[in-house]
């Protein structure tokens, strides 16, 4: 039984999925799931199943849009695609995600008593 | 925003593509599988191994599929959705639970609405014209006489001169004439016209309601004609006044809703009319059925002493209130009765809204039937309260299974309610249906007079948009209310202790639970008490009001008719007489009838016109200082005719004519209230004597009243007392009878005896009548039999309503406190199992049953002794006859009660203990 997400991990995943459908093009579930366990060790699925929870939702909000298709082994496989609306949030989000770290730098760089 | 509105959309669309999702995500996560199986042998996994480290990897597929479709749909639909179909389901294989509450619920919703829809169109629905709230009716108060009585008209034109809160004001008397159709060919002699002469008209002659008044009367209410105009300010005077304005009721019933009726001339009276106008529909301006307006024309005014209108009414001035206008009204009338303190001594005015008129308090009796029925809905609740506790409590292991997978407390109350809503719509839905049925079968048990005259002709007593609102509403407020208290406490109890103690029955309970199933086993006594005692009153006061239908005349075939002739028809009194004679004639030589009489009113109505008497022989008092006596007039066969006891002396007969010495007749109750010591036959009374031309009648005030002049009238007889029941205010009226010769009186009622049932003899006189003048109507032909019971309807009706409900109530808290304290009893089975086993006796057991319930019942009993003899108190007015402490209806209800909760008891306590104690313990 897995524990309820943190809407940050949950923000964090949708990033993730947005970025590799950017970087990579369409892809299916598996190769998402895939991908992003390989770049976050681990850390941020738990079971690969959660992903399709991500991806009904990113689904749901436009950002990503859904195809049923064939896989390199053959296999009929549901692929996404990141869609415009996707590609400017994509955009947005990473903006945000950059000021964040450089404010929380900044603030971890001040040496005590300043 | 946008995002969110999407996503709701996707949300709610996706609840309906369900099934196509799941196979979908299905089919991805099979996919998904293996594409990692083949990653897993790959690296070099067996394909077992691989197997089912991908399927590890992945997870828990119907954990996946809940939470995908949590996300993906709006849970909260879906959830309510299967909430249903489960209940559904539940219903179908144990009706009884469903059934026994839709049923309760449907009565007790069903009578609420029913009220509701008669309160409401009785109290709540708008008057047809603007200003309601301002308007007012005034009329004169008279010192023999609380209420509002008859106006004066030098006493209204003194008013509505000095009054200063009034923007305008209008008078209104009586003006009911007989319609005939067409041009008049009889010319209004002595005589009736020849049969030749006069074709009978093609739709008869018919009476009907109508109102003499000001010409600024429709102004007063605001009111404009539909067709035509309503009276021009001149039109009162005499020569003018020869116009009237229709109803619109009258226009579409009798003059086929002709358009060219404006200005065409009809024949009211027998005297011709020309038509100005048309009101709109549903124009019922005053609670009377008024069909027809004319002006209030006098030729010469009526003297300030002589009471000739109905009423007045008048606009209040923006700003003013009711009590500013009665205020006022009573310094005027004050001021009046200084200066004319011969016509005016002792008379006041009574000011009240035009929506409460006089003499028609049925909101008393509107609330107290919605208060029998909401308390009939509050046992329904209780009831139902019972019994979804118990199936609260059967559904233990249930509940404790769903909360060990993960349903939160909120979830299972929510699907409790959910089912209570459920069946509180389904109730309500029956309970609108029953109340249709109850409505329109209301409306046809009220008869014509009596209860209907209450509501507004025009009323639309049916069901509309409010009333469906309205069972809408407290169906699912009675469905979440009942259902609440039973959800939360079957939901109470921890996991742990459900599982262990094995659930359902002859579980320890949760604290709360048990404190809520005593509470509700005392107020269930308490309720059960109250609305059982009640009951009981009511009923033995309806038993008898309908028993003692006391009157002092036999009446079982008699027949009476109006007989409604113009005043201007016969211009002597002579005339009069010998035209009523003719029909006497003519009605006696019919084989069925025994009997012919006339009188001034009906035998049921006692002596409605009224005179002022002066005993000889004791001081002379000014006019209207002197008591006040019924007069009635009658034909000396009436008191054959009804039947009517001889007392002392002798009756009327047909030697007291017009030169003959005056004499009279008095009833009971006058030799009582004025001949206590001395014997009246023989004493002598001075009245004045009103000539046929200045008698106020139902047609309206007389145009030239003459003065009128004492004469001495001599006592000849004492008669019983004509009147219905004992209750009514009629009979204790001291009453005078005068023949028809010595005061001639026009509008007699015909009274007719027949030798078998009066009913079939009511053609045969109408042709009888009509033969001798076809211009004749005949309305209100009723038996005696009818009279009476339209007397006593009203409070027939309520009666019957409020016993019906009481008996419900009667029923429903019966069968609810054998079913809580059954309930309460079956909760213990395992225990008592365990006691048996153990060694006690059945008896032991039972009395252990008993024991703990006594003290419950007994303080029921207290409590709804205390509530019975308050709500008694407060029902004091429809106790006929019945004392509202009445000792021995307290003492057979408590006797009751206490038998039926003992044998609640012990019933099913037997029923436990002879169950096998190994059967008990495996519950």
């Amino acid at each position: 039984m897995e524990t309820p997400r943190s809407s940050i991990l949950q923000g964090t995943l949708d990033l993730m999925v947005l970025k590799t459908l950017d970087a990579m093009g369409p892809q299916h579930g598996y190769g998402l799931a895939r991908r992003i366990e390989q770049i976050s060790e681990d850390a941020l699925l738990v079971n690969q199943g959660t992903i399709y929870l991500c991806l009904i939702r990113l689904q749901q909000q436009r950002w990503i849009s859904a195809k049923w298709g064939v896989s390199d082994n053959n296999r009929r496989a549901k692929f996404y695609s990141l869609t415009k609306a996707g590609r400017r949030q994509l955009q947005a989000e990473a903006s945000n995600w950059e000021r964040l770290a450089g404010v929380i730098g900044r603030l971890l760089r001040l040496s005590p008593g300043v | 925003m946008l995002t969110s509105l999407l996503r709701l959309a996707s949300r709610l669309a996706a609840i309906v593509a369900h099934d196509r999702h799941a196979r979908e995500l299905d089919a991805e996560l099979e996919t998904h599988k293996a594409m990692l199986a083949e990653e897993y042998r790959r690296r070099g996994m067996s394909v077992a191994d691989a197997d089912r480290a991908a399927r590890l990897r992945v997870g828990g597929t119907p954990q996946l599929h809940d939470a995908h479709r949590d996300v993906r749909g709006v849970p909260l639909i879906e959830d309510l959705a299967r909430d249903v179909r489960q209940a559904l389901r539940s219903w179908w294989t144990q009706p009884g639970f469903a059934a026994t509450v839709i049923v309760t619920l449907a009565i007790g919703i069903g009578a609420n609405t029913a009220i509701f829809t008669v309160i409401r169109a009785l109290l709540l629905t708008p008057r047809p014209y603007a200003n309601a709230d301002r308007i007012l009716t005034l009329n004169e108060t008279w010192p023999e006489f609380p209420g509002g009585r008859p106006v004066s008209l030098p006493n209204y034109r003194d008013w509505a001169q000095q009054s200063t809160v009034f923007e305008q004001t209008a008078a209104v008397s009586w003006g009911s004439v007989t319609v005939n159709e067409g041009p008049s060919t009889s010319l209004g002699t002595g005589s009736p016209t020849p049969l030749a002469a006069n074709p009978p008209t093609s739709l008869g002659p018919v009476y009907v309601n109508g109102s003499t008044v000001s010409p600024s009367y429709f102004d007063v209410f605001g009111l404009r004609a539909a067709l035509g105009r309503t009276f021009a300010p001149d039109e009162d005077q005499p020569g003018r006044d020869r116009v009237v304005v229709l109803s619109h009721r009258l226009w579409s019933s009798r003059f086929s809703a002709d358009p060219t009726i404006v200005g065409r001339s009809i024949r009211l009276d027998g005297e011709p009319h020309v038509v100005i106008g048309v009101m709109p529909p549903r124009t019922n301006i005053e609670f009377l059925d008024i069909q027809l307006w004319r002006p209030l024309t006098f030729e010469v005014p009526p003297a300030r002493g002589s009471r000739v209108l109905r009423q007045a009414v008048a606009r209040l001035k923006p700003g003013a209130t009711v009590a500013d206008a009665q205020t006022e009204m009573t310094v005027l009338a004050h001021r009046l009765a200084r200066e004319y303190p011969e016509s005016n001594k002792g008379f006041g005015v009574l000011v009240r809204p035009i929506s409460r008129p006089l003499g028609l308090d049925v909101e008393p009796s509107l609330y107290l039937l919605f208060a029998a029925v909401g308390a009939v809905l509050l046992i329904a609740c209780v009831n139902l309260a019972t019994l979804a506790l118990a199936r609260g409590a059967a559904r233990t292991r249930d509940v404790a299974i769903r909360t060990a997978i993960g349903a939160s407390r909120a979830r299972l109350v929510r699907q409790f309610l959910a089912e209570h809503a459920l069946l509180g719509m389904g109730g309500g839905l029956c309970g609108a249906l029953l109340a249709h049925a109850l409505v329109a079968s209301m409306i046809r048990l009220v008869p014509s007079t009596g209860l209907r005259a209450a509501f507004p002709p025009d009323t639309a007593i049916a069901m509309g948009s409010a009333e469906w609102v309205f069972a809408i509403v407290i169906s699912i407020a009675s469905g979440i209310g009942f259902g609440v208290a039973p959800a939360m406490a079957a939901t109470a109890r921890s996991i742990l202790a459900a599982i262990r103690d094995g659930g359902a029955a002859g579980v320890s309970v949760a604290p709360r639970y048990a404190q809520l199933r005593r509470t509700l086993v005392i107020a269930q006594v308490a309720l059960a008490v109250v609305l059982v005692t009640g009951a009981t009153l009511l009923v033995r006061g309806f038993f008898t009001l309908t028993a003692r239908v006391e009157s002092g005349f036999e009446a079982t075939h008699v027949l009476t008719a109006g007989l409604p002739m113009p005043a201007t028809r016969f211009q002597s009194a002579a005339g009069l007489n010998a035209h009523l004679d003719d029909i006497e004639q003519r009605l006696r030589s019919e084989p069925g009838i025994r009997d012919v009489a006339f009188a001034d009113s009906p035998p049921t109505y006692g002596a409605p016109f009224l005179t002022r008497f002066q005993r000889v022989g004791q001081t002379v008092v000014p006019f209207m200082q002197r008591p006040v006596a019924g007069f009635k007039v009658v034909s000396p066969s009436y008191f054959r005719a009804v039947g009517l006891r001889l007392l002392d002396g002798r009756a009327l007969t047909d030697e007291d004519r017009d030169n003959a010495p005056l004499v009279a007749v008095i009833n009971q109750a006058m030799a009582r209230a004025h001949f206590q010591r001395t014997n009246p036959i023989g004493e002598r009374l001075l009245m004045r004597r009103i000539p046929l031309e200045s008698s106020t009648s139902a047609a309206g005030p007389a145009r030239r009243p003459s003065a009128l002049v004492d004469s001495t009238w001599t006592i000849v007889g004492v008669i019983a007392d004509e009147g219905v029941d004992p209750f009514d205010a009629r009979v204790a009226q001291p009453a005078v009878y005068a023949t028809r010769e010595q005061h001639p009186r026009a509008n007699l009622a015909l009274v007719v005896r027949t030798r078998d049932d009066p009913n079939r003899m009511r053609e045969t006189i109408r042709k009888a009548v009509v033969a001798l003048d076809p211009d004749q109507a005949l309305p209100d032909v009723k038996t005696v039999d009818q009279l009476v019971a339209e007397d006593v309807a009203p409070d027939r009706l309520r009666s019957l309503l409020l016993s019906t409900f009481a008996a419900i109530a009667l029923a429903l808290a019966g069968t609810g406190l054998y079913g809580l304290i059954a309930y309460a009893v079956a909760q213990r089975t395992r225990e008592i199992g365990i006691r048996l086993a153990l060694g006690a006796t059945r008896r032991n057991v039972r009395a252990l049953v008993v024991r703990e319930l006594g003290p419950l019942v007994a303080a029921g009993l207290a409590a709804g002794l205390v509530g019975a003899a308050m709500v008694a108190q407060v029902l004091r007015t429809f106790l006929y006859g019945v004392s509202a402490a009445d000792p021995a209806t307290f003492a057979g209800v408590v006797a009751l009660l206490a038998v039926v909760s003992l044998l609640a008891c012990y019933l099913p306590a037997r029923r436990a203990t002879q169950i096998d104690p190994l059967d008990a313990l495996r519950l």
